[in-house]
């Protein structure tokens, strides 16, 4: 089953940037996709599309079959429940728990409270935080913050999880532990799609790689590496 | 879907949590409206001491020293039968005499008087005071003479037109210092609310984020609008409560007191304060929640 797929995709912003060109991409249910390439290669706005934050100028966008270009506003929040996302900054909010930050992402959707109290523990233990329930971010490193904010994208089990430059600000033995989980996540069957420019995480890996250059599509190789 | 337990314990957790922004914005909603509220009651009260004033304002008309009692009567008669006339007041000829000397006790003027110089006269107070003039003509024949059994009209044309058009300056004045007032808290307090949900943007960040529904994402933020708007108009609600009742009242007790002012609107207005506090109550609740609304606007779109 395609979970992702892009058909003539094509992004000009307002200003007149082109920020992607005819893309056609397909991603398999359970597939882990690295999308690589330089800043402003086009990499946030791929991510961007698929949660509908902006909207594509022309093609169509199919997330596990269905077209979400023509989506009315109000079923957007439903798309966003079954893709989880995880960022560079990690978008924790200061002010709460370890808890309650993954909490947050349960309550918003009308969860029971019972289901909280279940889920939230057993996805902090998948990402090996279940003794730190009640710090603060603060109180975490960036690695483990991360890791928070990837139980958040995932307590809900969706489908399909996106990260973009997830390892953008930890160094490479933290990575490891984050790219470690997210390998994990896949393998429970979650479709995996990660931007990134880390080139010894995309070398390690040996996954697909999705070259992206000026806002095309320059490479797409199953078991590949980050290029020259 | 719909979770009331879910948005009344978010907003108080969060008006705990955001401790600060809360408690600005509810001082804000306070001291803008307990302004706006205390200014209007002064105004109501000023308004009144110059109505009291106004009715003050009478005609006196003099008698002829040769009228016939059919004539005076006549023209008593027709006085009273005027809209206009709130009562008459017959004052003989000894009554004045007698008037005269009581208001100028142990003055040489008294041992100069011979007989009795002084006009019988019919003193007129209206219902509405600003009528005057028309009344005052109606003593005068076509050509600007006195009618019969008439001598003299007085009421200080000049001082009572000048009064009436100073008390209509201060009304305008007065009110569109509470427009100015009133659209200053509104603007204030807007502007406070937009920030403290501006501080919170990351917040509706992570919850459109993780698919809150538009609603869920603004229901809690109106909730506290309303609260921190309510709460604070509460507030100001008490401060004019003690304001009014142990300053104002008292302060224009001795104003009405100095000026002779019969009447003093505020003992008698307790349905007045009532109202503006309704009214305040009302505003402080609804600027809240729509503030918080226009300012969702722009982190809840999409």
């Amino acid at each position: 089953m395609n979970m992702i797929e892009f058909k003539n995709v094509s992004k000009i912003y307002e200003d007149n940037t082109v920020a992607l060109k005819n893309i056609n991409l397909v991603m398999k249910k359970g597939e882990f996709l690295f999308l690589v390439g330089p800043s402003g290669s086009g990499k946030s706005t791929f991510i961007k599309l698929i949660i509908k934050e902006i909207n594509e100028s022309s093609g169509s966008i199919f997330i596990a079959g269905r077209n979400i270009c023509n989506l009315k506003p109000g079923r957007i929040p439903q798309l966003r429940r079954n893709v989880g996302c995880v960022f560079q900054d990690f978008k924790l909010l200061p002010n709460r728990t370890i808890f309650e930050n993954v909490a947050f992402a349960l309550e918003v959707i009308g969860k029971p409270g019972y289901e909280i109290k279940i889920q939230v523990p057993q996805v902090l233990k998948l990402v090996g935080l279940h003794n730190k329930l009640n710090s603060y971010p603060h109180q975490l490193s960036g690695g483990e913050q991360q890791r928070v904010s990837i139980a958040r994208a995932f307590v809900n089990r969706p489908p399909i999880l996106l990260a973009d430059e997830p390892t953008g600000n930890l160094d490479p033995t933290t990575s490891e532990g984050i790219m470690k989980i997210l390998s994990r996540i896949n393998l429970i069957g979650t479709t995996v799609l990660m931007a990134t420019h880390d080139r010894n995480i995309v070398n390690s890996m040996r996954r697909r790689v999705v070259e992206l250059e000026e806002g095309e599509i320059i490479r797409d190789q199953k078991r590949g590496v980050y290029g020259d | 879907m719909v979770k009331p337990k879910y948005f009344f314990s978010e907003t108080f957790i969060s008006l705990r949590r955001n401790f600060f922004m809360g408690f600005t914005a509810i001082t804000t909603v306070a001291i803008t409206l307990f302004i706006v509220g205390l200014f209007s009651l002064i105004v109501y009260d000023v308004q009144g001491i110059i109505k009291s004033v106004e009715s003050d304002v009478e005609l006196a008309v003099y008698l002829e020293d040769d009228i016939s009692e059919e004539l005076k009567d006549f023209i008593q008669q027709e006085i009273l039968s005027w809209e206009e006339t709130g009562s008459v007041n017959y004052v003989s000829k000894d009554q004045a005499l007698e008037r005269f000397r009581q208001q100028n006790e142990g003055s040489d003027i008294l041992k100069e008087i011979e007989g009795n110089p002084l006009p019988a006269s019919f003193e007129i107070a209206l219902k509405s005071p600003e009528k005057i003039d028309r009344v005052a003509l109606r003593f005068y024949d076509k050509d600007g003479n006195f009618i019969d059994g008439i001598n003299d009209v007085i009421y200080g044309k000049e001082y009572v037109n000048k009064l009436f058009s100073i008390t209509a300056i201060i009304g305008t004045i007065a009110l569109l210092i509470i427009l100015v007032l009133l659209l200053a808290a509104i603007v204030l307090i807007f502007n406070t609310i937009r920030l403290s949900i501006y501080a919170r943007r990351k917040e509706i960040e992570v919850m459109k984020l993780v698919g809150a529904t538009n609603w869920f994402v603004r229901i809690p933020f109106l909730f506290e609008g309303f609260f921190e708007g309510f709460t604070g108009s509460i507030i100001s609600i008490i401060l004019m409560y003690f304001i009014s009742n142990f300053l104002l009242i008292k302060a224009e007790r001795i104003i009405a007191d100095t000026m002779h002012i019969k009447e003093l609107s505020i003992i008698g207005s307790g349905n007045v304060i009532f109202y503006v506090y309704i009214g305040i109550a009302i505003l402080g609740g609804l600027i809240g929640i729509v503030s918080s609304g226009i300012a969702l606007r722009r982190y809840v779109k999409t």
